[in-house]
């Protein structure tokens, strides 16, 4: 029951973010050019976009609703509301593995596969407490064994990096 | 027919044919490395083989890299292929309650029999099919893309309305980039990596693979211990007899594997999710299926394999390629000198004749490799938590790069991955929202040209014999079971009144 508690304003919330989708959808389709033959208006580019929007809006109108009725769901939400799990250690870890991931395009743009993702291998493992050895070992062989897989057997180009290339 | 069979049997065709089948398992398991991406690396080492080697090394690494897909799908929850995705659901649920071995045997022998069914058909209906097939018009696949979308009812695990509100979200994201019709950039926003579109296997990684170890991150878990736990010995017995007691399944999976394989554009991918959807509505076990029912890892991995004799029926008839392996492969057919068409089965007899055995001894040769290929993947999951993790992420990255060459590929992967995770926890399934991106441009293009052609009038769209078929088969595998169960309820009802009114 307490889980069904918790995600009432989550739904609320995503309800919104859906109708707002929606209405972008609709609205931004609008700017679409209009397909005409013989005088006629064809289906042009923005026919099926406005019905996605139509649905989005109505799924998100539905999924307010259905959560704004149960109130008291949502006022006892409201007042039991718990941020102990955003202070955790797993919330950080959360964190930290969007940020690493995020900025890693740019880092092995810069550093190149090598060291960018040795790098980014080794200090997650060592958020995750793997041993100092055993994170330096893996992190080794997971680059070395992507390098050959990646470029020698699939051919894929990897960066080498602009500190090392120049370009 | 036994010379051309024995013929095989030469290294310079044997070799070859064992390397590029192992080839493929490599790379199906590997996230982000697809099965006709295996085959267009091959293509320039096919050039240099005999014709037999040529076609031994594509038909082998397309069957072992559809199926190795499965592999990451059921341990990881990361599709290795697109054909993989629904792959995930009764696999990696299996896995989760220590029954990973027993889903992957099957996922094995599964493939394999598939397989074979496809090849089968190929030899025995190729001309009768693809000549149904081609009767197929944009009124036809309309209702086709229509009725896998329907499958969102059954993938949605009871929660309908958000099983629909992810499909949609799948719908929405696929009208990003190029229009196919006017050629009108939508929703690109002046970014030149959004012409294209939303490539889907980023998207796939993200919403499967990157969600579920996010997923792990906020939960307090012991990092040190085993990804995997209780993965001894394969139980092949049991597999072979989960099969045999499911055997009509696997017949009407294989069916529709076949079936979807051979119409041009719908590949192994579509065909794992209707035949899946057809299970999760049709099966007495319904109601376990999602949950980490065997019966829904046999169903997709059937169909999946199957669809790729299924692929070469209008490829070799017609010259009509069924999914982009083929369309790959009847470009490399010319080098070969062979023209496909209908005079192909004539004119090539002896070449059609080894294909034919290639296809049918690949499905025995998959069993060991595939054996193998489960084991090393087993052995390697042992390992802790915290290593095969940030392994996962790594390949979900480099994977999600390969596919374009593009880090654009990798920040959409990061987002799916974190809608993935959003949706997850507001009891939003994802498999619906897959199921969106890949048939919603299906559904959208061949509705507007229908429309185009008809100039705006909906009602060829229903009146058409096929379409009408379809409207009725896609009713029945929605509603048949209900209808059915409230007939024999009404007649049961009946019988006890009647009874009851005599004593």
């Amino acid at each position: 029951m307490k889980k069904k508690f918790e995600s009432a304003l989550g739904k609320v919330v995503f309800g919104i973010v859906l109708s707002l989708f929606g209405i972008f959808m609709i609205l931004y389709s609008r700017t679409f050019p209009k397909v005409r033959s013989g005088g006629d208006v064809m289906t042009g580019p923005s026919f099926f976009p406005t019905i996605i929007g139509i649905l989005m809006i109505a799924f998100g109108i539905y999924t307010i609703i259905l959560n704004l009725l149960s109130r008291k769901n949502l006022s006892e939400e409201l007042k039991n509301n718990d941020n102990s799990f955003f202070k955790s250690r797993e919330f950080f870890n959360f964190l930290i593995f969007v940020l690493f991931i995020a900025i890693y395009p740019t880092v092995i743009n810069v550093l190149g596969f090598f060291i960018g993702t040795f790098l980014f291998c080794f200090i997650l493992m060592r958020r995750l407490q793997a041993k100092w050895i055993r994170a330096i070992l893996s992190s080794l062989i997971l680059v070395i064994f992507t390098w050959i897989i990646f470029t020698k057997v699939a051919f894929i180009f990897l960066p080498m990096g602009i500190i090392f290339t120049g370009r | 027919m036994l010379s051309t069979i024995m013929g095989l049997f030469s290294l310079k065709v044997l070799i070859p044919w064992i390397l590029a089948m192992m080839f493929g398992i490599f790379v199906g398991a590997t996230p982000g490395l697809t099965a006709t991406m295996a085959v267009a690396l091959l293509i320039p080492i096919t050039y240099y083989a005999d014709p037999r080697a040529a076609f031994a090394m594509i038909l082998g690494v397309s069957f072992t890299a559809i199926f190795a897909g499965d592999i990451p799908a059921t341990f990881l929850r990361i599709p290795g292929t697109p054909a993989s995705g629904a792959a995930v659901l009764d696999g990696f649920e299996m896995n989760k309650k220590g029954k990973g071995a027993l889903a992957l045997s099957v996922d094995l022998l599964g493939s394999a029999l598939g397989g074979l069914f496809g090849i089968l058909v190929l030899i025995l209906v190729a001309p009768f099919l693809a000549r149904f097939a081609l009767k197929f018009t944009n009124f036809e696949y309309f209702w086709l893309g229509v009725f896998g979308l329907s499958m969102t009812a059954i993938l949605s695990r009871g929660k309908i309305v958000n099983g629909f509100i992810s499909a949609v979200i799948g719908i929405a994201i696929s009208t990003i980039g190029i229009d196919i019709t006017t050629g009108y950039p939508r929703f690109t926003f002046g970014n030149t990596n959004l012409i294209g579109g939303i490539s889907f296997i980023p998207v796939m990684i993200g919403l499967f693979g990157l969600s579920e170890i996010l997923k792990n991150l906020t939960k307090k878990e012991e990092l040190g211990a085993p990804t995997i736990k209780g993965f001894g010995k394969l139980p092949l017995l049991e597999a072979i007899k989960t099969i045999w007691n499911y055997r009509v399944r696997f017949l009407i999976s294989s069916t529709i594997g076949v079936f979807i394989g051979a119409l041009p554009g719908a590949g192994a991918d579509i065909a794992a999710w209707v035949s899946y959807g057809a299970a999760k509505s049709t099966s007495k076990n319904r109601n376990e299926i999602g949950t980490g029912h065997i019966e829904g890892v046999l169903a997709p991995t059937c169909a999946n394999n199957a669809a790729i004799g299924g692929t070469w029926i209008p490829a070799f008839v017609f010259g009509i390629p069924g999914d982009t392996i083929t369309a790959i492969v009847l470009g490399a057919m010319l080098m070969y000198g062979l023209r496909p068409g209908p005079n192909i089965f004539s004119e090539s007899r002896n070449l059609m004749n080894s294909i034919f055995a290639i296809g049918i001894i690949s499905q025995i040769f998959l069993i060991p490799l595939g054996f193998l290929g489960i084991k090393a993947s087993g052995q390697l999951l042992k390992l802790p938590k915290n290593i095969i993790w940030i392994g996962v992420v790594f390949f979900s990255i480099i994977g999600s790069y390969a596919i374009n060459n593009s880090f654009f590929d990798i920040y959409i992967m990061l987002l799916a991955g974190l809608v993935g995770f959003v949706l997850e926890k507001l009891d939003v399934p994802l498999a619906p929202l897959i199921l969106g991106l890949i048939l919603g441009p299906m559904v959208e293009d061949n509705l507007r040209v229908g429309l185009i052609k008809t100039g705006g009038n909906f009602w060829p769209f229903v009146t058409r014999p096929i379409s009408l078929s379809t409207i009725v088969v896609m009713f029945l595998v929605l509603f048949g079971a209900n209808i059915i169960s409230f007939i024999l309820r009404f007649f049961r009802r009946k019988n006890s009144e009647s009874s009851k009114s005599i004593n």
